[in-house]
């Protein structure tokens, strides 16, 4: 769930990073960095290319403070996860034109979501299921799932990210819930 | 941990959400953090030095240069036109024609310059030109006393 760092607790953070406080900046990867490397993991499946476009993302970040170019005043998480879903979206055409084998677990799950094996225990079966009933949702209300849930942003900030009202967020949110949830009972199981 | 006003109904499903990215948050190697900072340390270090672009300062000095050679070239041109063989002060036919003529010619050649030539062959080229036109005018043309005329 979104955790509500105070913009100013961030903001300082970000101004001594800016300074080349490397304190400061270690912080700041241990506050945005499994949140930004989950979104990735949720979208490409894989570890190595979510932990790559995480450290991209921050390189980024990094290279604007370092010169001196943020100036995001107060949105600091929309623009970060705004440059990791740029970087997602471009890892994932990459990968379409590359057609990079999937991860077999992947394939099986999606092909039959049901016949996944519990010898991996429940959780991580049903887990998989869930990963699975993500990949059939509309683009725009996995987007929305995947920023509340992976990277624990706030209504409001995925509409400053988005541009798009809040009250829509919302509504697409619910529907996506609905619609995992009918995903998920299709696939002979339910949390 | 509920902000959204989730309905009842969907509350199951969105704390199966949450554990699903608390998996994939985990996934992630230990020593993410730490590859991360070694990877961007460097990046918040650097300042990019600010592009600079230098004029040749010697290119500029020799137009310069070639500018006011031509000035006075055609300066003096203008003079010995006025005093030309008969020492006097427009004497001779005017040939406001001719010297449009050579003007033209002069524009003309220079617009068939492709820009491929440095700077300073079309400074020395314009400065031969106009040193050229003087002595036509030296040798016959004269330029009207009293009617504008401009190279």
């Amino acid at each position: 769930m979104p955790q509500s760092d105070s913009e100013a607790e961030v903001a300082g953070l970000l101004s001594a990073a800016s300074r080349g406080d490397e304190a400061a900046w270690r912080e700041v990867i241990s506050r945005y960095g499994r949140r930004v490397f989950a979104l990735a993991k949720s979208r490409c499946q894989r570890t190595d290319i979510a932990e790559e476009v995480t450290q991209s993302v921050f390189a980024t970040v990094a290279t604007k403070l370092g010169q001196g170019g943020y100036t995001e005043q107060g949105r600091f998480e929309s623009w970060l996860f705004r440059v990791a879903m740029n970087r997602i979206r471009d890892e994932m055409r990459r990968l379409k034109r590359h057609a990079e084998p999937m991860d077999p677990t992947t394939l099986g799950v999606l092909a039959d979501p049901g016949s996944v094996e519990e010898s991996k225990g429940g959780s991580d079966a049903a887990l998989n299921r869930l990963r699975a009933a993500m990949a059939e949702l509309p683009e725009a209300d996995r987007e929305v799932v995947e920023l509340r849930h992976h990277g624990g942003m706030s209504f409001k900030q995925m509409s400053e990210l988005l541009h798009e009202p809040l009250g829509t967020l919302l509504a697409r949110h619910h529907r996506a819930l609905r619609k995992l949830k009918q995903l998920m009972g299709d696939f002979g199981g339910d949390q | 941990m509920n902000g959204s006003q989730t309905p009842q109904d969907l509350r199951s499903i969105e704390a199966s959400l949450e554990s699903l990215a608390r998996a994939e948050q985990s996934a992630a190697p230990a020593t993410l953090e730490d590859r991360i900072f070694v990877a961007t340390r460097a990046d918040l270090a650097g300042i990019e030095r600010p592009l600079t672009i230098t004029v040749q300062r010697r290119t500029l000095a020799r137009m310069r240069i070639a500018a006011g050679v031509a000035l006075a070239a055609g300066v003096l041109a203008v003079w010995l036109a006025g005093h030309g063989s008969n020492g006097r002060i427009g004497g001779g036919t005017a040939s406001l024609e001719g010297l449009e003529n050579e003007v033209e010619f002069l524009l003309a050649m220079r617009s068939t310059d492709d820009g491929l030539r440095p700077p300073s062959d079309s400074i020395d080229s314009v400065f031969l030109e106009t040193l050229n036109l003087g002595n036509s005018m030296k040798s016959g043309a004269g330029v009207p006393v009293g009617e504008e005329g401009s190279l």
